[in-house]
């Protein structure tokens, strides 16, 4: 008995030393662990995604759920404040302070608008590509070796990308090119960040598609070789090198995949995607459940009864620079781009009912006119949003080639170029061939074309303008940094080698 | 000795079994007593070389049939054995001689027992019959206060059901953010680790885990404290270990228990309120001194007609109540040849001072062992389950209302609920189920196998209105968590002659620890009147959440002794955990100790007065983890739906995928255990027949490796990456005297005394050492600092110099002639607080903050006094702790008045304090102008940290034990009644209610809950 008792003790034991091979590996059942992130090919897909989503966070801006520095509960769309907010251009009909405060420059002061200074979303995109760089080359389970590549470039595609939008904003930025890089980055020269850019999306435009399979939008909301071409080109303009950028640009104009849709086409480009003019955009859809609530949608803001349920304007181009912007359509009414950009609403009609629309496009008053470029709320008791964030798109290409080939002077395709937007607009076409007015009617065509497009601001601060348009600035300020974003305090947590903008060193 | 008559007999079966029957005999009588007289129900009175024996009965009789010649053998637990030849004249009347020290001989260690004499560890032993039996409590780590010189207990809240803090030798545990960070020992019940705290993450109620062990159930407490006891447990044992034996059944009749005690619960002394027209008074004064032009008073204390101005509600009177505490407890519990049994039941009621609060416990614990194959294989089996429920007010437990509201009793407002409409249930339970077999394979090898299995279950479901809003918010969640443990220890201890002992163990555990919780909310747009969780489409969350982690070790000991005079000993254990990776994931933890009873040297032999002596040293590693269980794994974040339901934090364009979860940092293999190092040099002596006892330790202990976060620069995408970064030591010395005085026979005096100093200092933080300014996630800064070379959590505040008597007391810069800045810019003014600018730049801002005070205490103890006269005894139990600092945040806040204060809650009697209200008052608060740009009640001032030592008065019990004249009668064994008073006085310095009541970090929190008085009555019998 006793030995019966021993041996069935002893095999007890073994079958559970054998047992206890996989005891201590404990795996959490709600999510994953790094070791599991990276083995089939749907995980690269996801991982890949995840950049694009992690982007588009960025550039709607970072909550106190991202980092318990600020204290914002939700997101503004802060793409508006980066690259538009300043330009001159737009006034808070409702006497909104933040805003007030970002259109004068004032960007420290105000613990509001303290997160629009932080980097750190943008920096999640580029760490979430240096992870796909590293691990996504090892995976063979369920991923063919051209999908693969393609996968890799949207990485380096997004890298790039990343780094670009955060030049644009803060000036001098640091490079992160590898993953779990916790060493204290110092900030490099914009000139070598965008150098970078501009590598890193040759890589990628090799390894891209023109276009997906699929809508047009979805297409278009990932890294095709002419997101990455438009990138490029916008890094080139960035670095002065006017000739590569021309030439990089020509490639997509060649390509044909794009076109200037006529402008009954703009309610599909502004509301849905759905157009072949968008050539890099942020997804959003309501219908398969990706759009924004609240906050995160500039939208909100400018937006009222009827497309959404608030009461007033809180951002709007005043009725007196529209006329500015437009000569053509204080002149004769002939520019069609106003009536689709603004609208007057019956501000008569009560709160709690649909106001209606008038037929003229600026009936209202100099601070009553609404931005209605985009107009999709998904819902209008919630203000959720669902229109697209175009990031580049086809005028916005042929004006840039219009200007690199004006300021090489290439008069004659300058031209052309110009007037394919301006005969869309249904104004007449520009004729004079004097390269320095010809390069200051191109830059005011993409104000017309491109206004609430996130673009004004950085053109105007690429070539040192902002100050021409915005009295809060002065030249010598610009010269020391003023037209870029101060670096937040949580940049400096850690980081010896961090240093804050000259000019922010000083003012507040 | 009457403890002693309540022990039942141990039978020395094999003797006994294993004689034979000689010659023919005749009954013969005979009595057995102590050496004092007292009678000894249950020996066991035997003739020796036969199977004759008999146990002594309740007048400690016995019968036998003798025939001359015989020897009588006598024996009972705690008493020498002894032999007497019958003879024909032979007085039968046996009287056995105590041997405490036989008594207690055997004391539970790590995995098993281990001889008194031959321990070399630091280890504390508590005996709870002699507590349980005096004391009533909801948990029983309240009832070791000041039982352990070294263990530190508070109670932080008078709450029933609230969690007591327990500190064994000093803090080790750091955090960057709330206060709590604790170094929590780990609770073994009878041989099984158990699940005494839940993570942050998974805990739903607030319930002290713990509460649910019924305290009449356990035998004794052992507390393991330093490295060479507890390192035997390696990976969890840092923080030290304690070990919970339960009652088991005796040999003899069934002993058969039933205790009911009833206490009456007093409201003690509560905050001073100026009720009514004082309150009237002190807000007219405040509003003539300091309000601006154009400010009146709110109507109601102004308007004689109005219905609330001649109210004088005593809040506190109406919410803190005398209450009752019940507490009934039934035991059988018996052993035979076949084993034993045990079987018992709990209930206690203890209803709360305030309003709504209190605290029910239910318990049922059964415990057999059967012995087979001629007692070489005992199978025990426990089931142990039990029921929490601290059910309260879904707000909190303010009291702290304007004297000029009404009482909800009041006609006026009759009606109307005194807090928000709803309910907060909070109901834990536990099953414990554990099963083990003991099989002795050869001689002196005996092989353990044993499986238990835990579960315990948290419940919450609340619901609570707003009348204002018409708003119901409900929740609803339940946290579950498994433990799964497998042992097998092996245990050799072959006997020598010439005295060489040896003792050899080797054994394996497997834990597997599964917790996971769920949790639905939702907000109703009108009361629905559900505990239950209805689900409204669009805004309601639900959420739940797993995690599991499963340790393996291996570990073995071996102890040796000579003539139980030189001993040495050494373990080694190594503990695999799932939570770290590959590479770390074993951690080896050894200890070595030795000891030498010097007692024992023919040196002291002829000394009378010496009766033992030993000196023990020790050094070991012991380790901790932390609760996170897949930190080093780097886990991924595959995004959460956002509160509108929108996917955007999932997918982009349809396509879903993780990214690193930002906060958690990445895969971090480096991460490891906790380990803490620990010597230990300690010396035991007994003088005068073990009337007077000596224990002394000295030890130190290094906490390496505590988690701890880093910031990451932002441009690595990270937020933060966990490191072992935090290294805190411990330097402490222990005291302990006992003395046990006879005097005659009818009066003895036992006195415990027992304290320790403890020294804490950080020695080493992440980031080059930086400071640590403990904030909350949010943003809120808790005013304690973490600070290289200093003791733990000391707190950060301003300098405070007094009160600016005149205009030119301000300093001012002599480079610009700007005056001195005061905090959030104020412009100082006279009566403002005189805060030192340390940086000297003329602001003060929290630069100007220093180390103010250290929260820990120095010295803490307990001594305990035990008289007895005859039938009568008297216990009186107290506790103190000596040098630390805490601070009357509860004072302060209720000075803090803004504009609105008036009818925003009870306010002070003013005359109290000194307040300054014009210049040449020599006050200690400054004005209290609720108008000021920045109020000058400040809430980091080090003018509110105050001495905070105390020595308290816990428990004085009187009883009478029945005499055995009346109980024969009514056919009771034994029979005592008693009668405690709890929390009778305490002596401090502190001006806040109670010194003790106070956070680990030293703030007295105002939303604290008084501790209650209690006069308890009990009886408890024994058939």
């Amino acid at each position: 008995m006793r030995n019966k008792i021993f041996v069935s003790c002893l095999t007890t034991l073994l079958l559970i030393s054998q047992g206890c091979k996989d005891w201590l590996n404990q795996l959490p059942i709600n999510t994953i662990t790094e070791d599991q992130a990276w083995v089939t090919g749907s995980d690269a897909e996801g991982a890949v995604a995840k950049s694009f989503s992690i982007f588009r966070r960025a550039l709607s801006g970072l909550t106190k759920s991202d980092t318990p520095s600020t204290t914002r509960n939700g997101s503004w769309g802060d793409y508006y404040f980066w690259g538009d907010a300043r330009s001159g251009d737009w006034i808070t009909p409702n006497n909104d302070g933040d805003w007030q405060a970002g259109f004068n420059n004032n960007l420290i002061a105000r613990t509001q608008l303290e997160p629009m200074t932080n980097w750190r979303l943008f920096y999640r995109a580029i760490e979430q590509c240096n992870l796909v760089l590293e691990n996504v080359p090892t995976i063979s389970e369920g991923l063919t070796a051209e999908r693969k590549a393609e996968l890799l470039a949207e990485a380096h595609f997004m890298r790039a990308m990343s780094h670009f939008y955060a030049a644009r904003i803060w000036g001098d930025v640091p490079i992160n090119l590898s993953a779990r890089n916790v060493t204290p980055l110092g900030r490099e020269p914009i000139k070598k960040v965008m150098e970078m850019v501009v590598s890193e999306a040759d890589i990628a435009i090799a390894g891209l598609p023109w276009l997906y399979p699929g809508t047009r939008k979805k297409a278009t909301s990932r890294g095709t070789r002419g997101a990455a071409l438009a990138l490029k080109a916008h890094a080139l303009m960035w670095l002065k090198d006017y000739q590569a950028a021309s030439e990089a640009l020509n490639q997509i104009i060649e390509e044909g995949t794009y076109k200037l849709v006529p402008i009954e086409g703009f309610r599909e480009m502004f509301d849905t995607g759905e157009s072949d003019e968008l050539i890099f955009q942020m997804f959003y859809d309501a219908k398969v459940g990706e759009f924004s609530d609240y906050y995160g949608h500039i939208m909100t803001y400018y937006l009222t009864n009827p497309y959404t349920s608030r009461g007033n304007l809180s951002l709007a181009v005043p009725k007196s620079k529209i006329l500015e912007i437009y000569p053509d359509y204080a002149a004769n009414q002939s520019d069609r781009r106003v009536a689709e950009f603004f609208q007057s609403i019956d501000f008569s009609v009560g709160e709690n009912e649909i106001r209606p629309v008038f037929a003229d496009p600026l009936a209202n008053g100099e601070r009553l006119i609404m931005f209605a470029k985009f107009r999709k709320a998904k819902d209008r008791s919630y203000n959720l949003m669902d229109g697209p964030v175009p990031i580049f798109r086809y005028a916005d290409i042929v004006l840039l080639k219009a200007e690199a080939d004006a300021r090489l002077g290439k008069v004659n395709e300058a031209l052309t170029l110009l007037n394919m937007v301006r005969s869309r607009a249904g104004i007449p076409s520009f004729t004079k061939s004097d390269q320095a007015l010809l390069i200051e009617e191109i830059l005011e065509e993409r104000r017309r074309e491109l206004i609430g497009e996130f673009q004004r601001v950085y053109d105007l601060v690429r070539l040192g303008r902002l100050h021409e348009f915005n009295p809060s600035i002065t030249e010598q300020a610009e010269k020391n940094g003023a037209g870029f974003f101060p670096v937040s305090d949580e940049a400096f947590a850690n980081n010896p080698n961090m240093h804050q903008t000259y000019y922010w060193q000083f003012n507040q | 000795m009457e403890i002693m008559i309540q022990r039942t007999c141990f039978l020395l079966f094999l003797l006994v079994l294993s004689m034979q029957v000689v010659v023919a005999q005749k009954a013969h009588t005979g009595k057995v007593t102590d050496q004092d007289k007292e009678i000894l129900i249950g020996a066991t009175v035997g003739v020796k070389g036969t199977d004759r024996y008999t146990i002594t009965d309740i007048k400690g009789n016995y019968s036998l049939d003798l025939s001359l010649g015989d020897t009588i053998i006598c024996s009972y637990i705690g008493y020498h054995t002894r032999e007497i030849v019958f003879r024909q004249a032979s007085n039968l009347n046996i009287i056995l001689e105590s041997s405490v020290a036989e008594l207690e001989s055997a004391i539970v260690i790590g995995y098993g027992s281990q001889i008194r004499e031959e321990v070399t560890g630091s280890i504390s032993e508590i005996k709870m019959d002699k507590i349980t039996e005096a004391q009533v409590s909801d948990s029983f780590e309240s009832l070791l206060q000041g039982k352990v010189a070294g263990m530190n207990i508070q109670l932080n809240s008078g709450e029933p059901g609230s969690k007591p803090t327990i500190i064994i030798r000093g803090l080790a545990a750091v955090s960057r953010g709330d206060a709590s960070a604790v170094s929590e020992p780990l609770y073994v019940v009878d041989g099984v680790p158990i699940i005494s705290r839940t993570a942050d993450e998974f805990s739903i109620t607030s319930t002290n885990v713990l509460a649910d062990l019924n305290p009449s159930d356990i035998e004794d407490v052992v507390v393991l404290k330093d490295a060479s006891a507890a390192a035997i447990y390696g990976s969890r044992a840092a923080n030290g270990v304690i070990l919970i034996t339960t009652k088991k059944g005796r040999r003899g009749k069934p002993q058969i228990s039933f205790n009911a005690r009833l206490g009456v619960n007093y409201v003690p002394q509560l905050q001073d309120v100026a009720g009514g027209a004082k309150e009237r008074e002190q807000v007219a004064r405040l509003y003539a001194s300091y309000a601006p032009y154009g400010v009146s008073m709110p109507a109601m204390y102004t308007d004689i007609n109005n219905p609330f101005y001649n109210n004088s509600s005593d809040w506190q009177g109406y919410l803190y109540n005398t209450s009752i505490t019940q507490d009934f407890n039934g035991s059988i519990r018996g052993a035979g040849d076949f084993g034993q049994y045990s079987i018992s039941m709990g209930h206690m009621d203890n209803k709360g001072i305030l309003f709504n609060t209190g605290f029910k416990r239910y318990s049922t614990m059964a415990s057999t062992s059967f012995n087979a194959l001629k007692n070489s294989l005992v199978i025990d089996n426990t089931l142990a389950v039990s029921r929490t429920d601290q059910t309260r007010n879904p707000d909190g437990l303010s009291a702290n209302y304007s004297t000029l509201f009404p009482l909800p009793n009041n006609d006026i407002v009759k009606g109307s609920e005194v807090y928000g409409i709803g309910k907060n249930s909070n109901v834990n339970d536990r099953i414990r189920f554990s099963s083990n077999a003991t099989l002795n394979l050869f001689q002196n090898l005996t092989y353990k196998t044993s499986l238990s299995l835990e579960y315990t279950r948290s419940m919450k479901d609340t619901y609570s209105a707003s009348r204002r809003t018409l708003r119901a918010y409900n929740s609803s969640g339940a946290s579950e968590s498994r433990n799964l443990l497998f042992q097998n220890t092996l245990n050799y201890a072959p006997k020598f002659s010439e005295g060489h002992s040896l003792n050899f163990l080797l054994g394996q555990s497997a834990e597997k620890i599964e917790t996971k919780i769920t949790q639905v909310n939702s907000v109703a747009a009108s009361p629905s009147l559900s505990e239950t969780v209805n689900w409204p489409s669009g805004n309601a969350i639900g959420s739940s959440n797993y995690t599991a982690s499963s340790i393996l070790s291996y570990f073995s000991r071996v102890d040796y002794s000579f003539q139980q005079k030189y001993m040495i000993g050494g373990s080694l254990r190594a503990d695999g955990s799932s939570k770290f990776g590959q590479a770390n994931r074993w951690g080896i933890f050894p200890s070595i100790s030795a000891g030498w009873n010097f007692g024992k040297e023919s040196l002291f032999k002829n000394l009378d007065w010496f009766e033992s002596g030993k000196v023990r040293a020790s050094y070991g590693i012991s380790g901790t983890t932390w609760n996170n269980d897949y930190l080093a794994l780097g886990i991924m974040d595959g995004g959460a739906l956002d509160s509108y339901n929108s996917l955007l934090e999932i997918s982009y364009g349809g396509i879903s995928g993780y990214s690193p979860s930002w906060y958690d940092g990445f895969k971090n293999e480096n991460l490891t255990w906790v380990k803490s190092q620990m010597s230990n040099i300690g010396m035991d002596v007994s003088l005068f027949g073990n009337k007077l006892e000596f224990i002394v330790d000295a030890y130190e202990k290094v906490t390496k490796g505590l988690l701890l976060t880093t910031s990451l620069p932002t441009t690595s995408g990270y937020n933060e990456v966990y490191r072992n970064a935090a290294n805190v030591l411990n330097r402490g010395l222990e005291f302990t005297v006992n003395t046990n005085i006879n005097s005659g026979r009818e009066f003895n005096w036992n006195t415990g005394l027992n304290f320790a100093l403890n020294r804490n200092r950080v020695i080493a933080l992440p980031d080059g050492n930086a400071d640590i300014i403990k904030t909350s996630t949010s943003g809120q800064d808790f005013g304690s600092i973490v600070r290289t070379g200093t003791p733990l959590n000391g707190f950060f505040f301003y300098q405070s110099q007094g009160i600016y008597q005149t205009e030119s007391q301000i300093p001012v810069n002599p480079k610009t002639g700007a005056r001195l800045l005061g905090l959030q810019n104020k412009k100082l003014a006279v009566g403002d607080r005189n805060f030192r600018d340390q940086n000297g730049d003329y602001i003060i801002d929290v630069k100007d903050r220093i180390y103010a005070g250290d929260p820990n205490p120095k010295w803490t103890g307990g001594w305990t006094n035990d008289l007895r006269y005859k039938n009568f005894g008297l216990n009186i139990v107290s506790t103190f702790v000596v040098g630390r600092k805490i601070v009357n945040t509860a004072l302060l806040e209720r000075l803090q008045f803004g504009k609105d204060f008036a009818g925003a809650r009870s306010m002070p009697n003013l005359d109290n304090y000194s307040i300054w209200e014009k210049s040449g008052d020599q006050a200690k608060y400054p004005s209290l102008n609720p108008w000021n740009d920045a109020s000058q009640i400040v809430s980091y001032d080090s003018e509110y940290v105050e001495d905070g030592s105390y020595f308290k008065v816990k428990a004085a019990t009187l009883s009478y034990n029945l005499n055995n004249t009346i109980l024969d009668r009514l056919g009771i064994g034994r029979a005592r009644i008693y009668c405690t008073f709890d929390n009778i006085i305490t002596f401090q310095k502190y001006s806040g209610p109670d010194a003790e009541l106070v956070t680990i970090d030293g703030f007295d929190d105002s939303k604290g809950y008084p501790m209650r008085r209690m006069m308890l009555f009990g009886i408890s019998l024994g058939l």
